[in-house]
């Protein structure tokens, strides 16, 4: 295996994240932050992959984490076994990405609409009264009958590392050289002979399991949810900037971004919900504007060196 | 619901769903005028929708201006806004690597930051305006009472729309823009200077979008700070059920989502809205461009 600056790079951070994951609920102790911090740094390395790597914008890309959440509640209610329970999540969430496939013939914002959409037609699905049969409708959805936060907690973290060891893998890869070709221009990548809607399909389908599993694990983690509350359009935007911020395509940027960001929703949101609504509103504007590339285009312009 | 009601209330549906939908296009309008210039998606259309609400209900509350004269004063102000947004977004994001799907982003962080500024002057509450502020009084519809303000809404709309036909199809500017959207390079090689004939028709948009506010609490429920989030995906349903970037084509869509939601809110009120947007997933997905228009894909 050759061994690149990626891969030192993500072992590091990896490191770092669980040593935060681990100290860091003994320092501030409110584990449900780090918990937070951990899903949607997941969520964003996930997104990373289909948005930073390929230059697809999902933008109903939290219908996965939703499907994700609410497929382990569906499969409990149907009566299955936990770990049935998710892999019937899983599976939901598989066959969606999979229906959603043709979105990939469309051009961009055909694209990132389309996802709305999708994301859309979901959420009031699951919300709707006529199906409360299987989700309860907006009354909410509850898992406390095998509720286990210690547990959660621990496989999150796991997953968290994984999808981080994953997206330098990829970076490194030769899929990760076909998805750069795709995302600087589909008609030269065809020429190059990449298999263009294999790989897409696969980069697309590794990123929406990210963003299931994530969801699952939120889910469970905080055992009751609403339609609303999984499926978040508005953090799902907020986390479009965090990955813009941190820098898009990289390992580093996403991390970065989530955590900076999601602490300084985390401290104002609760007494200043809409002066934090206005912050991300402008930060997005000035980041497509002025900064596309976020911190890493910074450090690449001041040190000369890209950001892994 | 038993059958007879059931039965009965159709033609009042579809009828109800066609003085609607008239309003529908022309709340659409807007964006798919702004979408046939600049060939990118408004996600703040909503936005200015619901700031003509507010508009209309400050200047009724406060000054004694009826919804009618509100309706007129509507369009310069919010011409006005669009010329500002045209000049801060437009020229930066048209050179940028992806102008499509970067304005995607950039609009739905305005709409973010025009929904939250809404949230701190407008407070966080529902307000309505009485419909006598319009016009007053009901009549009678296949023995259904109907109130008299929807025949004021389809009314108005309709002025809109038929100008806006004859500004695009009769005078000069007009014709410029029409061409400029259906093929730009050519227009440019013709001699029209895209930079006016883009920021005037933009402009128009965001214009005719306030208006639609105006009078939009009737039919879209109360004013809410975030309402303009749904409006605009309505607004998207409404334009690819018709064309992306023929804004005529938004009049026929107007008409079919207007009866089509009537009749799903009747019958099958509960899954209205999910199968609305799968619809229209469906629909963008067998064809782009609209129903009515030519095919966009890529490879």
């Amino acid at each position: 295996m050759k061994f690149d600056k990626n891969y030192l790079a993500a072992i590091i951070i990896s490191i770092i994240m669980i040593l935060v994951a681990f100290i860091g609920p003994k320092i501030y102790s409110n584990e449900a932050f780090f918990f937070n911090i951990i899903i949607l740094t997941t969520v964003a390395l996930g997104l990373n992959i289909i948005y930073g790597l390929t230059g697809y914008l999902p933008f109903g890309y939290m219908v996965f984490f939703g499907m994700g959440a609410y497929g382990v509640y569906i499969g409990i209610r149907l009566g299955l076994m936990p770990i049935e329970a998710f892999v019937f999540g899983f599976i939901l969430d598989l066959v969606l990405a999979l229906v959603l496939l043709p979105l990939f013939r469309l051009k961009s914002h055909y694209f990132a609409i389309a996802t709305l959409a999708a994301f859309e037609g979901i959420y009031y699905l699951v919300q709707s009264p006529d199906l409360s049969k299987f989700t309860n409708g907006a009354l909410g959805a509850s898992l406390v009958t095998i509720y286990n936060p210690n547990l959660t907690y621990i496989i999150a973290t796991v997953f968290l590392v994984f999808v981080i060891l994953l997206t330098s893998w990829i970076k490194s890869s030769r899929f990760g050289l076909s998805l750069r070709a795709i995302r600087d221009s589909v008609i030269s990548a065809y020429l190059d002979g990449v298999n263009v809607p294999i790989t897409r399909g696969t980069a697309w389908i590794i990123s929406a399991m990210i963003a299931s599993v994530a969801g699952a694990l939120y889910g469970w983690y905080s055992s009751f949810f609403y339609p609303e509350t999984v499926f978040a359009l508005t953090l799902g935007v907020y986390i479009i900037a965090f990955v813009l911020f941190g820098g898009l395509g990289t390992i580093i940027g996403p991390i970065i971004g989530t955590v900076i960001l999601y602490s300084i929703y985390q401290y104002f949101n609760i007494s200043y919900t809409y002066y934090v609504q206005l912050f991300f509103g402008i930060l997005l504007i000035l980041l497509i504007l002025f900064l596309p590339g976020g911190i890493a285009q910074i450090i690449k312009k001041f040190f000369k060196r890209s950001m892994p | 619901m038993s059958n007879l009601i059931a039965i009965t209330l159709l033609p009042y549906a579809i009828v109800i769903g066609l003085l609607v939908g008239v309003y529908y296009a022309f709340m659409a309008l807007g964006l798919n005028l702004v979408f046939g210039v600049v060939r990118m998606i408004n996600l703040s259309h909503g936005d200015i929708v619901m700031l003509g609400s507010y508009l209309a209900y400050y200047l009724l509350i406060y000054y004694s201006i009826k919804e009618g004269i509100s309706f007129i004063i509507a369009f310069p102000v919010f011409f006005l806004l669009g010329v500002l947004i045209y000049l801060a977004f437009v020229p930066k994001l048209k050179s940028s690597s992806d102008p499509e799907m970067n304005s995607f982003t950039a609009f739905f962080g305005l709409s973010l930051a025009i929904e939250a500024i809404s949230f701190m002057v407008f407070g966080n509450y529902y307000h309505a305006i009485p419909t006598s502020a319009l016009l007053g009084g009901a009549f009678n519809l296949f023995g259904f009472k109907t109130p008299n303000v929807y025949l004021a809404i389809t009314l108005l709309s309709a002025i809109i729309l038929i100008i806006t036909y004859f500004y695009l199809n009769k005078t000069m500017l007009g014709k410029a823009t029409k061409a400029l959207m259906q093929n730009q390079e050519q227009a440019i090689s013709f001699g029209i200077n895209p930079k006016w004939v883009t920021l005037i028709t933009f402009a128009y948009g965001f214009g005719v979008a306030g208006m639609a506010g105006v009078i939009g609490p009737y039919i879209l429920g109360t004013i809410y700070p975030s309402m303009g989030d749904f409006i605009t995906i309505l607004a998207f349903t409404i334009v690819i059920i018709g064309a992306l970037g023929n804004p005529l084509s938004t009049i026929i869509g107007g008409i079919v989502f207007g009866i089509f939601y009537q009749l799903l809110q009747v019958y099958l009120s509960g899954l209205s809205l999910a199968i609305t947007f799968l619809a229209l997933l469906a629909i963008i997905v067998i064809k782009p461009g609209g129903i009515l228009g030519g095919v966009q894909r890529e490879v």
